[in-house]
């Protein structure tokens, strides 16, 4: 398929900072196994930065590869990003897992990325209906912070009302606690511990996840219902306050564990409680970072 | 035995199925579920998808569950009871059938039987695998993931499967390819035509992409090959290409317990995995993804079939199909060809 005019811009913003010295890596997309699947390409030779391209089909938060060992070698390294994906940027800047100094970040607008799995079986419009629910509220379609933004092409995503993203929080919410928990007991049973949760997402980035550590076990390693509840539960802790809502964790999970309708109900509550939402400003402090007298304290009796 | 041809029409197919559940078996079939496939429990014969290519989990989890129970213990007093996991497998299966799985699907089974019965026979992978029958359903159109041709099977092969069906306009043609298969049907005989081979069409060519023999010889060659740290510097290690494979069989023995109980457990493991192969002192031998992607391929394509003669791969597609980053692992195979 032919360049379009935002591959022409990214694939020239990656040549000018390759060449420059300014970054040793471009982390950007290319086109996938299908027409309508995009996958992430790793870009050091200018002449392979004409392989760059963006369309609603980059589904992939690039930011997970900025925890990874191997791609933290290069040093200096350009990132192609999304608006909601470059708010996991700025959470690893805020949580001093990257430095600010040593990212270019590429920032493409983004009216909706259509959701894979039917994009797969050849779904090509972008509309509120085929786009991820993370796209109908989304906020940041022109990323927060970015030093190249590349504009959209697409026409903006019109939204009438009528699908309502994570309708199922406000029924989950109207649930008895029986019902909830028989719920996500159903939810949970499908689990099979392969963590694709935890790899997928740019803010799972521990060495040693607690599932691993085994003196003493914390969690248990099976796939029943103990297991399978400890592991999901502690993940969702773990991410409140953080999560930036890419989604890449209910994407990459191979059983459809809906798993962002809890990291979506922990932002709404953190919003609530503590008026923070994650990965908006690279100097604000992680809400769960900081101690402030004007927290509440009403559950200490 | 020798294999045995039937006709069966697709109401009287309908007939079977609905029959062999109301005599108490198990149906595991294609069902529609959280905008997706996967295989589950059917109570209906309408409630199967049939026309669906392949779900996008495998069967895997009724030969080797998620999580087995190897055995149980409990104290009392100075007394210590033991229980044998093995007695709660003992005839799983048995009136379990797997119905409108692929060739591919199917194939999985004996390949795996092989390394389960290798050193040390597994009792508890044989116990399932010598009670569950399956009948599968030839694939018309194998779409751009699928490789099975490729990895010596075909979109019609019959290798694993206890009853074969091709799809012909409304009826099928039932290849039974033994004892297994022909004592499930029996009951039913009359819902099936018995037809000598002649009468079932012919294997359509299908035709090989690459020769995964080559894909091989590449691998024999080029351990150290740049082609792996840089290719599957795309790869995040989440493990789906590893959990959602019919094939891949690696798991983990744990024990969990108490002061007054306990168990010891086989839940799966992957190779995708950072810790799989971390050493108590520290070392990992397969220190970044493109090591580990490597030894997937190494022992799909390379090491099992050294000591097996069977590849670990049924060119099912599902790992690329559900690879969060989208690394095709036929592209990969053929990109290995292409270089030796």
């Amino acid at each position: 398929m032919a360049n379009t005019k935002t591959d022409e811009k990214l694939q020239k913003i990656a040549k000018d900072l390759l060449e420059s010295g300014e970054v040793s890596l471009i982390i950007g997309y290319t086109k996938g196994s299908n027409s309508q699947r995009m996958r992430p390409l790793f870009v050091t030779r200018t002449e392979d930065a004409d392989k760059l391209s963006f369309s609603p089909n980059a589904v992939q938060d690039l930011a997970v590869f900025l925890k990874k060992a191997e791609v933290k070698k290069f040093g200096k390294i350009g990132i192609v990003v999304k608006g909601c994906d470059e708010k996991a940027v700025n959470a690893l800047i805020q949580e001093y897992q990257i430095s600010r100094d040593n990212i270019k970040i590429i920032g493409v607008e983004c009216n909706g990325v259509i959701r894979q799995n039917i994009a797969d079986k050849g779904e090509t419009n972008v509309s509120e209906s085929t786009v991820y629910d993370k796209c109908l509220i989304c906020e940041e379609h022109i990323p927060v912070l970015y030093d190249f933004l590349v504009e959209s092409e697409e026409p903006k995503l019109v939204l009438s009302g009528k699908v309502k993203p994570y309708s199922e929080i406000a029924r989950l919410e109207s649930m008895s606690s029986e019902e909830k928990n028989a719920f996500w007991a159903n939810e949970f049973d499908k689990c099979i511990k392969c963590y694709a949760c935890r790899q997928a997402c740019p803010l799972c980035y521990c060495s040693r996840c607690i599932v691993e550590k085994n003196t003493p076990q914390w969690i248990d390693t099976n796939s029943e219902e103990t297991g399978n509840a400890q592991w999901n539960l502690i993940r969702a802790y773990h991410l409140s306050g953080r999560c930036i809502g890419c989604g890449e964790c209910e994407r990459a999970c191979p059983v459809n564990i809906p798993l962002m309708l809890i990291n979506e109900k922990m932002a709404i509550d953190v919003y609530n409680m503590f008026g923070y939402k994650s990965g908006l400003d690279i100097n604000a402090k992680p809400v769960f970072g900081v101690f402030s007298e004007n927290d509440f304290n009403d559950f200490i009796k | 035995m020798e294999e045995k041809y039937f006709e069966i029409s697709g109401e009287n197919l309908k007939s079977f199925i609905e029959r062999i559940i109301a005599d108490d078996f198990e149906v595991i079939a294609p069902i529609d579920k959280d905008g997706d496939t996967f295989y589950g429990k059917i109570n209906r014969f309408e409630e199967a998808n049939l026309d669906i290519l392949l779900p996008k989990m495998s069967y895997k989890e009724y030969l080797l569950p998620k999580t087995e129970t190897l055995f149980e213990y409990s104290f009392s007093g100075v007394n210590t009871d033991i229980k044998d996991g093995l007695e709660s497998v003992a005839g799983a299966n048995q009136k379990r059938v797997i119905f409108g799985g692929r060739p591919c699907d199917a194939g999985a089974g004996p390949i795996m039987e092989k390394v389960f019965n290798w050193d040390f026979k597994d009792e508890f992978f044989n116990e399932r695998f010598k009670n569950l029958t399956i009948v599968s359903i030839a694939c018309e159109k194998p779409d751009n993931y699928c490789f099975c041709t490729e990895m010596q099977l075909s979109p019609e092969s019959s290798y694993g499967s206890d009853v074969l069906l091709k799809k012909a306009g409304d009826k099928y043609f039932a290849i039974v390819t033994g004892e297994k298969g022909l004592n499930l049907i029996k009951p039913y005989i009359n819902l099936f035509k018995e037809i000598t081979k002649d009468k079932v069409p012919a294997e359509n060519d299908w035709k090989k992409l690459f020769e995964i023999e080559k894909t091989k010889s590449f691998l024999d060659k080029n351990f150290e090959h740049n082609y792996f740290q840089q290719r599957f510097l795309s790869c995040i290690g989440c493990g789906v290409c590893t959990y959602t494979c019919p094939t891949c069989h690696c798991f983990d023995i744990q024990d969990e317990g108490n002061l007054k109980e306990g168990r010891r457990i086989r839940n799966w493991d992957s190779c995708q995995f950072g810790i799989f192969t971390l050493h108590t002192s520290g070392h990992n031998p397969r220190v970044t993804q493109g090591d580990r992607y490597r030894q997937r391929l190494m022992h799909k394509f390379k090491i099992y079939s050294e000591k097996f003669d069977k590849y670990l791969c049924v060119g099912c597609g599902r790992c690329s199909r559900n690879c969060p980053e989208d690394i095709d692992i036929k592209e990969v195979a053929k990109d290995l060809a292409d270089m030796a």
